[in-house]
């Protein structure tokens, strides 16, 4: 057994377990074939980042099997995948390499399986989604495929679980793949002595880590052998250096040359069209890319979203389940449990006005968690229809102003969902530079579903202009402040470049199931943070610091914001709980303690406040402690800030709603 | 090397100054030194009688006991190996001929071409980084102004038009994550690829799916349309409509 580098990824296993490895780009039915041969559902997406971790299951007889993250080219371009090339490397003699890919894009999968084969693990090449090339009047001779290639190679219809009982045999009998790409002479020498330095790290797959590191960009090469000795690292990186100088052009290029020659001839020999000149699509209409009917079909669907999500999760289903379920059963049935046990501080502690149960569980269970899985519902339906890579066509170029570009658009508009969550999908961005501005932006002004929930409500009151005038205003801030943070940070914009698939009527089962593991994970991550934010509520209520923070801010609120003194206090809670802090100013401007101009402006400042716990922590886990730090530091006084002048300025011009 | 040696070599029976600048050059790159004016040359790279020759014509000056490459010198070398490769790619690309008859012609072509010459298949070729050996062609002043005088047969993706079908000849960039992430959508050399529009952002057809790709990425690939009727919506002719109907 060779030694392994970078053990310290909590998802590789202990080597010794034999294991599949479910390889392949993203959108090819990856996950659905894991599922099928496990038995168990995965997230099934169309863009990448969202099978961000790592999943495992078992197979029929007991074998294990991991679906790894979508790998889209030869070399890793973003961590995820960098993940799966880690984890080929550290793969171990009988280990399996399964490459799922899409039968009708040949080439591209091919290039890939080539990619792969230098592991020089058993290998099974499987073409899904054969229903979709057959449709074209494509068909691929898999039996002579596979003779050239020297591994099986099965054709399925994953989703329909054609050809699955196929797979399942070849992957108890895969093969290691022939050597059939030849590269420059001075290329493969190259990988040779590479690959005498790694072999005792990566015994069998140091050819494929040498071709990956040849093709790579320096920097990679001291990131992925960032556990190797130093010196070991320089003289790799300078073989790499003398091969490049001998070349013009890039050593990626000339190695997927080398392969896209083999690609190129098992296309001819192998592949079938029903029409063999080449045809290409001659046209792309799509009713989204228009310059109007675009945004008018964005609107549409942020209509629905309003009416699924706000009126009837916020309004019918929260309703429900706070006044009926929590309020006349549960709350009270506890209620009563502690009367009888008659310790008045377990009394306060679970059921008490901070009570973990009387508002940490009411409210991450019947507030929270029914808003949120429906947004969960919509916007699986979205992803599965194939409409948000639009979106972030349609998009991308308002989001370069921000320093982002289109494929913003998944963590953004999660945000709305849950900002905990977006700030954990911003990892799909390429740049770390992207990934701080989408966190900041989603900490600053992009209100969670929760939030839109009592901030739709309150504007039902104030009135719908008061509401597009709210939005305008957000929008502007958030425009500026990615435009001007964009100028700001170091780094470069990522390029924009996404595959458009098909548009699909999403399977109703698919939905449901990714709703499930999303609310599932909400449950896990979420809302212990909110039980932890309650006691900490309660805790500082028992000591009584709460008044003190009050004192505190009050100066600011009463004299800056020209807010009743109470709503400190809202804020405070605004951490803790974005909802309650929205809540509680609710419930002044209800109690006719604040006029609909200091409402407007609350609602503003609530908005821009600091990100609620959850989501800290997760920026906190994403971007590490100091980036954390700042960017809350930041929202915080720029909320106050902006609220405060955004105030002022309203009274100047004596504006009421 | 002899004089014999080196008369067999070369393809011209006048320039001998010619072919050993020309050798110098690829000597120095061969071994990976950096060629400018004022490095020294080995005297057992020039052969006797043409030495006198390059002294004359003042490529090469004597200093104490060393020859050095002059300014002249530095850019006649230059002049004929970026002629002599972008010949071979002319050759090569456009007319197709075979590896031999590339050798044979295109080391006459570099004694023959002006400098503007040499520039017009440059341009023509889109401003190629290198020969079809893989060696890399030297830089002309129309390089570095990117001359777009008359659409070259070669254009970025950005250049094309809407419903122009292309081959794929090569990717500009040389940062490699940016070719791992171009070629992982299907933009390798030799692979052909129809735009489909430019607005919101490009969309191309590739192999059986579609692409979309901001401007910045579409500069990054260059391809050959291809020479075909095509229809042209509204579009400006530049210079010579070179090969279009």
């Amino acid at each position: 057994m060779h030694e392994h580098v970078n053990l310290d990824r909590e998802f590789i296993l202990a080597n010794k377990e034999k294991k599949v490895l479910l390889v392949g780009q993203a959108n090819v039915g990856k996950s659905v074939v894991f599922s099928q041969l496990t038995g168990k559902y995965v997230t099934v997406s169309n863009y990448p980042g969202t099978t961000v971790e790592i999943t495992k299951g078992f197979g029929e007889k007991g074998l294990l099997i991991i679906d790894t993250p979508g790998v889209s080219g030869v070399v890793p371009k973003s961590e995820d995948e960098r993940i799966s090339f880690e984890m080929i490397a550290n793969a171990s003699d009988n280990d399996i390499l399964l490459h799922v890919g899409d039968a009708k894009n040949f080439k591209r999968t091919l290039l890939l399986a080539l990619t792969f084969a230098e592991a020089s693990l058993p290998m099974v090449l499987n073409l899904n989604m054969i229903d979709e090339a057959e449709k074209r009047g494509i068909s691929i001779d898999v039996s002579r495929l596979s003779s050239e290639m020297g591994i099986p190679v099965v054709s399925t219809a994953a989703i329909s679980g054609r050809g699955m009982e196929n797979l399942k045999k070849a992957v108890e009998e895969p093969s290691k793949p022939k050597k059939i790409v030849n590269y420059d002479p001075r290329i493969e020498l190259a990988a040779e002595k590479i690959s005498e330095i790694l072999k005792e790290y990566f015994g069998g797959r140091s050819r494929f880590v040498a071709l990956t590191l040849l093709a790579s960009n320096l920097s990679y090469v001291d990131e992925f052998l960032s556990n190797l000795d130093f010196k070991l690292r320089k003289e790799i990186k300078k073989i790499i250096l003398d091969t490049q100088s001998q070349f013009a052009e890039p050593l990626s290029l000339l190695i997927i040359q080398s392969r896209n020659e083999v690609v190129e001839r098992l296309f001819s020999s192998v592949v079938l069209m029903r029409s063999m000149k080449a045809r290409l699509a001659k046209n792309f209409y799509d009713p989204s890319f228009h310059p109007v009917f675009g945004y008018v079909i964005l609107l549409a669907v942020l209509y629905v979203l309003y009416q699924f999500v706000g009126v009837f999760a916020a309004g019918t289903v929260v309703d429900f389940f706070e006044n009926v379920l929590f309020g006349k059963y549960i709350n009270p049935f506890f209620i009563r449990i502690f009367q009888l046990i008659n310790i008045p501080f377990m009394t306060d502690l679970f059921v008490g006005e901070y009570g973990l149960i009387t508002m940490g569980l009411t409210y991450a269970i019947a507030i929270v968690f029914p808003i949120v899985t429906a947004f969960f519902l919509v916007f699986s339906f979205l992803e599965d229809s194939g409409y948000l890579p639009r979106l972030a066509v349609l998009l991308n170029r308002t989001f370069n102003w921000l320093g982002l570009n289109g494929k913003a658009v998944v963590p953004l508009v999660l945000g709305l969902g849950c900002g905990t969550m977006a700030t954990m999908v911003t990892r799909v961005l390429d740049t770390k530079k992207e990934r701080i501005i989408a966190t900041l932006l989603l900490a600053l002004g992009i209100p969670c579903s929760a939030q839109l929930g009592v901030i739709l409500g309150f504007f039902s009151i104030l009135g719908f202009k008061a509401l597009i005038f709210f939005f305008l205003l957000l929008g502007i801030q958030l425009v500026l402040v990615g435009y001007l943070s964009a100028k700001i940070i170091p780094g470069k914009k990522s390029a924009f470049i996404t595959e458009l698939p098909p548009y699909r009527f999403p399977q109703l089962k698919n939905i449901f199931l990714k709703t499930y593991y999303r609310g599932r994970w909400f449950v896990k991550e979420a809302i212990p943070l909110f039980m932890l934010g309650t006691f900490i509520l309660f805790a500082a209520d028992k000591i009584g610091i709460l008044p003190t923070f009050n004192n505190l801010v009050s100066p600011i609120v009463k004299g800056w914001l020209d807010l009743p003194p109470k709503a400190a206090e809202a804020f405070i809670l605004g951490f803790l709980r974005r909802d309650y802090g929205a809540a509680g100013l609710y419930a002044l401007f209800e109690k006719g303690m604040m006029n609909s101009l200091q409402a407007f402006v609350s609602m503003l400042v609530i908005t821009l406040f600091v990100p609620c716990i959850a989501n800290f922590m997760m920026i906190i886990k994403e971007r590490g402690l100091k980036t954390a730090l700042a960017i809350t530091g930041f929202v915080f006084v720029y909320s106050f800030l902006a609220g405060g002048l955004i105030n002022k300025i309203l009274r100047l011009f004596n504006v009421s709603f | 090397m002899t004089e014999r040696e080196f008369k067999r070599k070369s393809c011209s029976t006048e320039n001998f100054a010619d072919e050993v600048l020309e050798e110098i050059w690829i000597e120095f790159e061969n071994n990976n030194k950096e060629i400018k004016p004022g490095i020294e040359v080995e005297a057992d790279q020039v052969p006797k009688d043409t030495l006198n020759d390059l002294l004359e014509q003042g490529y090469i000056e004597k200093q104490d006991e060393k020859l050095i490459l002059t300014d002249q010198g530095f850019e006649r070398a230059k002049h004929l190996i970026r002629s002599h490769r972008l010949a071979e790619r002319l050759l090569s690309d456009v007319l197709n001929f075979s590896d031999e008859e590339v050798e044979r012609t295109a080391c006459r072509y570099e004694h023959l071409l002006t400098d503007e010459a040499v520039d017009s298949v440059c341009t023509l070729l889109g401003h190629p980084r290198s020969c079809p050996h893989g060696k890399p062609i030297p830089q002309g002043r129309c390089c570095v102004e990117g001359a777009v005088k008359f659409r070259p047969l070669v254009v970025s993706l950005a250049d094309l038009e809407p419903g122009e079908e292309a081959q794929v000849e090569y990717i500009g960039t040389k940062d490699n994550t940016r070719l791992a992430y171009l070629t992982s959508f299907g933009f390798v050399p030799r692979r052909t690829i129809r735009l489909l529009r430019k607005r919101p952002a490009f969309v191309v057809a590739v192999e059986e799916s579609f692409v979309s790709l901001d401007e910045e990425l579409a500069k990054e690939i260059f391809v050959r349309p291809r020479l075909t009727q095509v229809k042209l919506r509204r579009k400006k002719r530049r210079g010579f409509g070179w090969g279009r109907k």
